[in-house]
């Protein structure tokens, strides 16, 4: 790991050190391994952190964060086929913590009352979405993940359960159980008149 | 609102996307207000997907990976000077530790440090003691007494006593001690001189207590 390190930045600007052949013929291929799936796992790092923090620059921060801290890791990582998985689980943590960062979340909120004054006027699909948001972090956090990573494109309800290490029941119970709260959270916001 | 018999039903139908039962197929065609409450369902269930979607989606900025690399570059550069300073953090902890150790260990002495000491005590063993702060021994000394195997040191330098005196003084003292040698010679040469000097015992003569006696006063000096 420390060889890989140290070797990095030569690794990157693609001029592998050839003084030492053996260590390079040895890091190079975990350095394209690295970057593969930096360049593979990057969005979902991010998306995770935005689903959870509703803001792109706090999202990218968070998602820096954990890309390195995997980086970091990766060695000890012996499934690299868990990669997405151990990424996704770094990358939530981080988010909570950071969401829960009490600072944060008044600054958040503070935007927040400032963006929901400026769209008000765009339009209710704008207004549900800022709703839709609210409600979603309000959550519990398992229901959460499972509702954001089923979201996204390209993940069936059996991937979702591969990447959190769940069965599919459990992923689907989850999954319900979130949209039926969600539901209830935004129904009078659809039709307000008739709801009430 | 669903009607109650089917309302289970037709919530799982939208909500974990089950088949509906023929039952409630049946009942949808023949009732109207579950028809839109279904419909009503379905539209804020696909709404939510929609917003779902558009959350968990987001495009990320293409700045995250070149970040990424960057952060790692920057680290692989800054550690092995971090680790240095760390390094050299934990050998100076280590040293004051130690060093309070040896200090807590050794025996605490009231007496000024050893540089002002002019005795011999401090020239008797110099490699081991001149470092040393005041009262302190060198550890070969205070363990000497548990070695049987070891060889006997002199006299510790510690049980001797210490003066604290100026150049002046010690010269002043070295003179009058070498008087004194000189005259303890000349005494030794010449011991019917000294043998002549006896000073008698002292004569204490005993007291003359007369007898107390009780006389009148005389007239006029009463009170």
């Amino acid at each position: 790991m420390q060889e890989w390190i140290l070797n990095y930045s030569g690794c990157e600007s693609g001029a592998v050190e050839r003084s030492d052949e053996a260590r390079g013929a040895t890091t190079a291929p975990r350095h394209r391994e690295w970057e593969a799936l930096l360049t593979e796992n990057a969005p979902l790092a991010f998306r995770v952190a935005r689903g959870v923090l509703r803001n792109d620059a706090d999202a990218e921060d968070v998602a820096q964060e954990a890309l390195v801290r995997a980086y970091q890791r990766f060695e000890r990582l012996r499934e690299r086929q868990r990669f997405r998985a151990w990424l996704v689980r770094i990358t939530f943590r981080i988010a909570l913590d950071r969401l829960r960062s009490a600072k944060r979340r008044q600054q958040r909120e503070a935007e927040w009352v400032v963006e929901n004054t400026r769209t008000a006027t765009s339009g209710a699909g704008a207004e549900f979405q800022q709703h839709l948001e609210r409600a979603l972090e309000e959550l519990p956090e398992k229901q959460r993940l499972v509702v954001l990573l089923s979201a996204m494109q390209g993940h069936s309800l059996e991937e979702v359960g591969a990447l959190l290490g769940l069965p599919l029941g459990t992923v689907k119970s989850r999954l319900f159980f979130a949209k039926k709260a969600l539901a209830e959270k935004l129904r009078c916001f659809v039709n307000p008149t008739e709801r009430l | 609102m669903f009607c109650e018999p089917y309302r289970k039903t037709l919530s799982k139908s939208v909500l974990g996307g089950e088949a509906l039962s023929h039952a409630a197929e049946a009942h949808l065609a023949g009732c109207a207000a579950c028809r839109r409450a279904l419909a009503e369902e379905q539209a804020l269930l696909g709404s939510i997907d929609t917003g779902l979607r558009s959350i968990a989606n987001a495009e990320g900025p293409a700045s995250l990976v070149p970040r990424v690399r960057a952060q790692i570059a920057e680290a692989q550069v800054t550690a092995p000077a971090w680790r240095l300073r760390a390094l050299g953090f934990a050998a100076a902890a280590l040293a004051m530790a130690g060093m309070a150790a040896w200090l807590l260990r050794a025996p605490r002495s009231t007496l000024p440090p050893q540089a002002n000491v002019g005795s011999h005590a401090a020239s008797r063993d110099s490699s081991a003691t001149t470092a040393l702060p005041a009262g302190i021994a060198p550890r070969h000394e205070k363990a000497a007494g548990t070695n049987k195997n070891r060889v006997p040191h002199p006299a510790p330098a510690q049980n001797e006593p210490a003066i604290l005196i100026s150049p002046e003084e010690r010269d002043g003292f070295e003179r009058y001690v070498a008087s004194l040698s000189r005259r303890r010679q000349n005494g030794s040469s010449q011991p019917a001189a000294v043998s002549n000097d006896v000073i008698a015992p002292l004569e204490i003569t005993a007291l003359d207590v007369k007898e107390l006696t009780t006389e009148p006063l005389a007239s006029g000096e009463s009170k």
